[in-house]
């Protein structure tokens, strides 16, 4: 199911003196089974875009096709983009709101009209998937801690069964540990339930490792679109952007100054590790 | 929706009515709506428009943005011209509708009530557009000052409305991100009956009230690190003063007070 939108701007308080373009101009396309890295600084336009993908704002101008359909304002329509295209919101633990996990995870799909027993059923899948661990399901969601509220909040949308999962930085906030867990979690649902994942973020950290492809975003247009590795090496672009290349590249790079020869790509401690220990092997022997 | 209303909302602009001090510019409106209620006769009427019509000039607001605000009470402004109009008792029938008579002094009734609720919302509009929040509730805790010896707890009456003031955008902010959560979820907030549509804020009421009460707590812990403890002792970064312009206003204030109720008395 991919997402396009055709030359996109949307306005906050059009005609008012507050008036703010918050996104201009936008081409681009989502296609099926992509993992996106959208990135960009704050106040890029990254939450104002994303909202548009199941029609919870409406362009001031330009379009969004859903399938190649325009998503329009025809009231079954929006409820099927909104089903299609799964939205996790920034700090997504702040709209929990049931007694137990389970029942907040079942919110979604029983405002699909499904019964209370399948809305459940897919809500403790869900909530497996995201590695929430059973014991929990029956506990008060304010309960948990920061990191399991958040994985309980991404199930809640994952019950829906999306085709498109939209996460806005979903590492917000969290310690290290978590972070790295909730990323891996993301990858791993998009390998089992093979759906397009769109992860939101103002670090290349956090798209470096599973990212496919890299969508810079910045003063409410795209800046550049590619391959991780290709994007990463416009270092000068991004960071007139607002931007930081991943701590990686940056290593990489002062290495390949000082002799190495580091190939792209290589964004995770350990491969590089494993490539500078080869380099110095080959240096001794010869 | 929630931007429409204008009553309570401050204008940003540079004009005499801005620069006033905000304590004068309570009590005159405050004078000016007691005067509202004493005026009577055309001329007093008369008087209390232009008046109004002057402060609307030197204010700066634009006149369409004030008259936005008007709509919010529209309802409330019609329904009591009607219950006038119909319900005064009196023998001089003008017209019949419905069966209900409307009577001659019935529709001079109204249209007294309907000027005075209008001078009263746009004075008090005038006094809140031109005056920022944090102005208006200094000016509160000293006009309430002289009620502190019966027990009138001044300064916190006025650190509340501060703080209220001061949260009023950011729940707003919250309660959109809610929705549009929720909305992301499937909670549909605008169809089914009324029971149904109360049910469909509780997933935004429960979130809502979680975060304030997180706030409040944290708020209240910043104050207390800031060692806040009440308004004893208290001074301020910029002293309320009086400069010429602000007697100038109190003469001229009291002047067309006097007149406006002279005119009722000699008209
Ligand atoms: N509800 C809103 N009302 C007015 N302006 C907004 C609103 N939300 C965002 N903006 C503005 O739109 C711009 C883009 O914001 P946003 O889409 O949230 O960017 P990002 O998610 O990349 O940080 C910012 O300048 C922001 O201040
Ligand atoms: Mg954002």
């Amino acid at each position: 199911m991919p997402i396009e939108t055709i030359n996109l701007t949307y306005k906050y308080n059009p005609g008012a003196a507050f008036e703010k373009t918050a996104v201009r101009g936008v081409s681009l396309t989502i296609p099926d089974g992509a993992y996106i890295g959208l990135v960009g600084r704050t106040g890029s336009g990254k939450s104002t875009l994303i909202q548009h993908f199941n029609g919870l704002l409406k362009p001031t101008e330009g379009r969004v096709l859903l399938d190649g359909e325009d998503i329009g304002s025809d009231k079954k329509r929006l409820r099927d983009a909104r089903r299609r295209v799964g939205l996790v919101f920034q700090y997504p633990e702040q709209q929990l709101f049931e007694i137990t996990v389970e029942k907040d995870a079942a919110f979604g799909p029983s405002n699909m009209g499904l019964s209370a027993e399948e809305a459940i059923g897919r809500a403790r899948e869900s909530l497996r998937l995201v590695g929430v661990p059973d014991e929990l399901f029956g506990r008060s969601p304010f309960d948990l801690s920061g990191g399991q509220k958040r994985r309980v909040a991404i199930a809640g949308v994952l019950a829906m069964r999306p085709g498109v999962l939209v996460l806005d930085e979903p590492t917000a906030g969290l310690d290290p540990e978590s972070r790295a867990a909730i990323l891996g979690n993301i990858a791993e649902t998009r390998r089992r339930l093979g759906i397009t994942v769109v992860l939101v973020s103002h670090s290349m950290e956090d798209v470096a490792e599973h990212a496919e492809e890299v969508i810079v975003m910045s003063a409410g247009t795209v800046l550049t679109r590619g391959a991780p590795a290709d994007v990463f090496a416009r270092e000068d672009e991004l960071r007139a952007a607002g931007l930081a290349p991943p701590l990686m590249v940056s290593v990489a790079r002062e290495l390949n100054r000082r002799g190495f020869s580091i190939p792209r790509g290589v964004f995770s401690p350990r491969e590089m590790a494993e490539h500078i220990s080869k380099e110095l092997r080959d240096c001794l022997k010869t | 929706m929630l931007k429409d209303i204008t009553v309570g909302q401050y204008y940003p602009a540079d004009s005499p009515m801005h620069r006033l001090n905000p304590r004068v510019k309570l009590l005159a409106s405050l004078a000016f709506l007691a005067a509202v209620f004493i005026i009577s006769g055309v001329w007093g009427y008369a008087l209390a428009v232009a008046m109004t019509a002057a402060v609307i000039a030197a204010s700066r607001v634009p006149v369409p943005y004030l008259f936005r605000g008007l709509r919010s009470i529209l309802f409330m402004l019609l329904f009591t011209v009607a219950l006038n109009v119909f319900f005064t008792p009196g023998d001089d029938v003008v017209f019949s509708l419905w069966g209900l008579r409307a009577t001659a002094s019935g529709v001079a009734v109204a249209a007294r009530t309907c000027v005075r609720l209008t001078l009263i919302i746009v004075g008090s509009s005038l006094l809140t557009l031109t005056t920022t929040s944090i102005e208006l509730t200094d000016a509160i805790e000293f006009s309430l000052k002289p009620f502190r010896p019966v027990g009138v707890p001044a300064h916190e009456i006025a650190m509340m409305m501060t703080i209220a003031l001061r949260f009023i955008p950011t729940l707003t902010e919250e309660l959109d991100k809610i929705m549009k959560a929720q909305a992301a979820r499937g909670a549909d907030f605008d169809t089914g009956g009324l029971i149904r549509k109360a049910k469909s804020f509780v997933p935004v009421l429960v979130p809502l009230f979680v975060s304030a009460f997180r706030r409040a707590d944290e708020l209240a812990t910043a104050m207390e690190a800031r060692c806040y403890r009440g308004g004893v002792g208290r001074t301020r970064m910029r002293p309320s003063r009086l400069y010429r312009r602000d007697y100038i206003a109190i003469v001229l204030a009291a002047f067309a007070f006097t007149a406006m109720i002279a005119a009722g008395r000699i008209g």
